[in-house]
């Protein structure tokens, strides 16, 4: 009896050591937390060195909760802080900064990566070791090229956002309408750096100044090769960009015409991509698009009928299509960079060919030719069939 | 696990018991005055009565002459108070001592006196021939009349009952939109007439015993014969059978003195205030126990979802009910945990908070002085006082009581930066979500707290570990022979369970409850206007 009441008491120390040694170990208050929003990487002065940046949500001056013995009032704080560590390492400045203040750096909620151009162009593969290994960074952090220094875009505030870093990601997010390239998260950056052809894009944030304010602005991408950034393309060639990959879902496509100018909906579009070979082995890349519109506006197209009309956009909006393709191939052409992974596409698709091509490819791809067929349709006009201008012009 | 310590707890409980426990009394002398036989000396009985009773001024014991020429003596003795003076004046003394065809000749024959009394003269239909002196005390402390005669050795015991009682009223804890508003008083009768009312079959048993050495409390255990599992029936008597103590004082009592897991924080006895609850109750083959002086009947076995269904479930139509069923199961979850979550979120897995809802959080802790799950006990530990303040209180008072503990301790305490609105937020969620399940409040109450701490030391793996524990607690937990879980799995019929079926729809009494007559209704189909017009064909 006696035997099984100590087993009893053996049990209830159990209980009670698990409790008291094993728990709160990794416990963390909140108000012992730097919470990240934010970091950039800029080159250093000194050769070698990285200069990291982070940007953190200041605990005192947020929103009007809690302790808040100064609420309101004209002076508006800045409602984050910047910190920043100039070290060979990324872990290795961080931690200089975890030591330097008087909290916790959290590093969860990252929400952007920035890179500072000068860093962008010395490459960029040396500083994403520590994101990825780390275990409080996530894959999912947004990585944007800076156009001048990073430091500067994080410190740049924006309008009606309290963190400017999660402004920064929800900026990204809305240019996502106009193509989901616009937003590369780590883990996708990687993944392309692996393909051994593939040229990444990465968003460019620019500080905008203007008379009264600075604002940021996302303008084109950065083209990398490797992991150097050696160029870039506009917002409009990366729609030609998205043409070709299949991704352009929403948007707008303008179309000018002699009889007039229409603003078309993208409603949906998809690629069929193969690979034709000349006789003397080199690819043609050929192309089926398929884009699905709707009519946004028209504007002139007086004197015709809608079915006129309609095969008049379909041409133009081919044509525009097409244009838009090329002004960014051949833009990429000249910078030697395949940013669409057409290698990688005949290295899966024909992987024995691959084996010839491969070496000479930075050759070929300059030349490379493209076979595009692109189809056009409209499913609808909007809520009216023709304009209320078209409509006058008929009367009188 | 749980069983083991159990058992361990059992065993000590079991030892103390067997210490503190003296050898049986002798039988006392009391016992043996109660089997003293009526002499038919009225005095010396009377004198013999009173030496029982002691000096009790509300004992009434009346001599007085009647029958011809007030040759007989006789005397009634009972309870002032208990008895109606209705029944006393106007069925029994009057009939008594007006009468004057009770010819004094007739006392040889005692029997044939005894019987013209009892047959002619008194005006009550509850008349009952008792021989011993303990037997007549015993009715007339429960509100009867015992009249003794000069040369009679025996009394007649006449039913006066008549005290002051509660009139029935809406019962104030279960309370209804929709539905009768009745409950039940704290009159033994009155309940049973409730419940007699709404059970108007022959079916309905209502089986009497009385427990408690002192207070001599009457128990009925009512059931539907047929529908009500025998088996189940038998345990309850020989439980209650079984109960050793002097006093009952409320169903509760019989509540904690026969239920199965009394270690357990889950109740496995379940109990109401209203007779529709009771009766729809017995006829899923529960069986109620009712027991005198007290509005609550409990009723046996008890399952886990009893305490997610209420009477209006039935009384309103489907869709809703089972929208508001699964609102409680939610709440009883939200009440459980969630004080438990916000702490492991916030000082554990700050990860998995939404960025934005994170920095408002912080925003709102910033300069608090206390750590998080301080906090939250404080709050909780506040709460609990607040209600347990309000319950107690005068109603007027209870008002003013919520008034500071709504604005001062919440408002002043987030002002003032001492605690973070968002921690209040939460605990106010739920406080309130514990009334959405007033069975398990007391479980629930007791269990946020131990899931709390588990959140505080081991983060969501507390939390995880906490539900693991319940879970198998639940699992093994049995309501006098069904698992108190059991309509809640997939073996079961499931028309009433997660949500609540059409009426029609619920053709089957609950499997693990009921006895032989298993079914409620046997069409099983919707009703339909056609049907009206075809039915008498149908079933001619």
């Amino acid at each position: 009896m006696l035997n099984k009441f100590k087993k009893f008491l053996f049990l209830l120390m159990v209980f009670i050591l698990v409790f008291t040694a094993s728990g709160c170990y990794d416990i963390r208050e909140l108000d012992s937390l730097y919470i990240v929003t934010g970091m950039a990487m800029d080159k250093a002065e000194q050769p070698g060195l990285i200069e990291v940046s982070v940007q953190i949500a200041k605990p005192g001056a947020l929103g009007s909760g809690g302790g808040g013995d100064k609420k309101g009032g004209g002076g508006e704080e800045k409602a984050t802080i910047i910190i920043d560590s100039v070290k060979r390492n990324v872990i290795e400045a961080l931690e200089a900064l975890r030591h330097d203040s008087s909290r916790t750096l959290f590093m969860h909620h990252n929400q952007v990566l920035i890179f500072g151009r000068e860093q962008a162009e010395a490459g960029i593969l040396p500083y994403l070791d520590a994101s990825m290994r780390d275990q409080e960074t996530r894959l999912e952090v947004m990585v944007l090229v800076a156009d001048e220094k990073a430091k500067d875009v994080l410190n740049t505030e924006i309008k009606a956002e309290k963190y400017s870093a999660v402004g920064i990601r929800r900026m990204v997010d809305n240019k996502r309408s106009i193509s989901k390239f616009f937003g590369i998260d780590l883990l996708t950056l990687v993944s392309k750096l692996t393909e051994e052809t593939t040229s990444p894009l990465l968003p460019i944030i620019k500080i905008v100044e203007e008379e009264d304010l600075t604002r940021l602005s996302l303008t084109g991408m950065a083209v990398f090769k490797k992991d150097k950034m050696i160029g870039k393309i506009t917002e409009y060639q990366l729609r030609g960009y998205s043409w070709v990959m299949g991704e352009l879902k929403s948007g707008y496509l303008p179309v000018k015409l002699k009889q007039g100018s229409s603003v078309m909906y993208v409603k949906s579009s998809k690629n069929k991509l193969n690979t034709i070979f000349k006789p003397d082995g080199k690819p043609i890349m050929s192309m089926e698009i398929e884009g699905v519109f709707s009519v946004g506006e028209l504007m002139g197209f007086e004197e015709m009928d809608t079915k006129q009309i309609v095969d008049e956009l379909k041409k133009g909006a081919e044509q525009a299509i097409r244009k838009e393709i090329m002004s960014c191939f051949k833009s990429v052409q000249s910078m030697k960079a395949d940013i669409y992974g057409f290698g990688d596409y005949i290295n899966k698709h024909h992987p024995k060919k691959w084996k010839t091509l491969k070496p000479q490819w930075e050759e070929l791809f300059p030349s490379l030719e493209l076979d595009l067929k692109i189809k056009v349709e409209i499913k609808d006009t909007g809520k009216i069939l023709q304009s209320p201008q078209m409509e006058i012009g008929r009367l009188s | 696990m749980f069983k083991y310590i159990n058992k361990k707890l059992r065993y000590g409980f079991f030892r103390l018991t067997e210490q503190n426990n003296h050898p049986p009394k002798p039988e006392d002398d009391s016992k043996k005055t109660q089997e003293t036989l009526i002499s038919g000396n009225l005095t010396a009985d009377l004198e013999y009565i009173r030496k029982l009773l002691g000096t009790s001024s509300d004992i009434k014991m009346h001599e007085f002459r009647y029958g011809e020429d007030f040759q007989l003596k006789g005397a009634l003795v009972f309870v002032d108070g208990l008895v109606s003076n209705e029944i006393l004046t106007e069925s029994i003394m009057k009939p008594l001592i007006m009468n004057r065809n009770l010819s004094p000749f007739q006392t040889s024959s005692m029997q044939k006196t005894l019987d013209t009394v009892r047959q002619t003269i008194l005006c009550s239909g509850d008349i009952t021939e008792k021989y011993t002196i303990g037997e007549l005390v015993e009715s007339c402390l429960s509100g009867d009349t015992v009249f003794l005669s000069e040369g009679f050795d025996k009394a007649l015991i006449i039913s006066s009952k008549g005290w002051e009682k509660r009139s029935i009223t809406e019962p104030q804890t279960e309370s209804v939109v929709r539905g009768p508003r009745e409950g039940f008083t704290e009159n033994f009768r009155t309940n049973t007439a409730l419940i007699r009312r709404r059970i108007k079959s022959a079916n309905l048993r209502l089986d009497h015993m009385s427990i408690g050495e002192k207070t001599d409390t009457n128990v009925c255990v009512a059931y539907i014969d047929g529908v009500a599992d025998p088996n189940i029936v038998d345990t309850v008597k020989a439980r209650l059978k079984s109960i050793n103590t002097d006093a009952i004082m409320d169903s509760g009592y019989i509540e904690q003195y026969i239920e199965d897991h009394p270690f357990s924080l889950f109740p496995t006895v379940g109990y109401s205030e209203k007779p529709d609850v009771i009766t729809a109750r017995m006829l899923e083959g529960r069986v109620a126990i009712i027991s005198d002086g007290s509005p609550f009947v409990t009723t046996a076995p008890m399952l886990l979802l009893e305490s997610f269904q209420t009477s209006e479930d039935y009384y309103i139509r489907p869709y809703f009910a089972s929208l508001l069923r699964i609102f409680r199961y939610l709440a009883f979850i939200i009440t459980v945990s969630a004080p438990a979550f916000f702490i492991a979120l916030t000082t554990y897995h700050q990860e998995l908070i939404p960025t934005t809802l994170l920095l408002t959080i912080i925003s709102a802790r910033e300069g608090t002085p206390f750590p998080a799950t301080l906090e939250a006990i404080i709050l909780i530990l506040s709460f609990e006082i607040l209600r347990e303040a309000g319950v107690r209180l005068p109603r007027p008072l209870g008002q003013a009581i919520s008034i500071v503990g709504a604005l001062v301790m919440g408002e002043a305490a987030v002002t003032a930066g001492l605690v973070g609105a968002p921690m209040v937020i939460t605990i106010a969620i739920t406080a309130v979500a514990e009334f959405a399940v007033p069975d398990q409040s007391e479980a629930a109450s007791i269990l946020r707290i131990i899931f709390l701490v588990l959140a505080s030391v081991l983060g969501a793996y507390g939390i995880a570990l906490g539900f693991l524990g319940v879970l198998i607690h639940l699992a093994s937990l049995k309501s006098f022979g069904v698992p108190y879980c059991t309509n809640l799995t997939f073996n079961h019929n499931m028309q009433d369970s997660y949500i609540r079926m059409p009426l029609w729809f619920m053709s089957k009494r609950p499997k693990a409850i009921v006895g032989q007559d298993k079914t409620r209704n046997k069409t099983n189909t919707p009703p339909s206007p056609l049907s009206k017009n075809s039915s008498p064909e149908e079933n001619p």
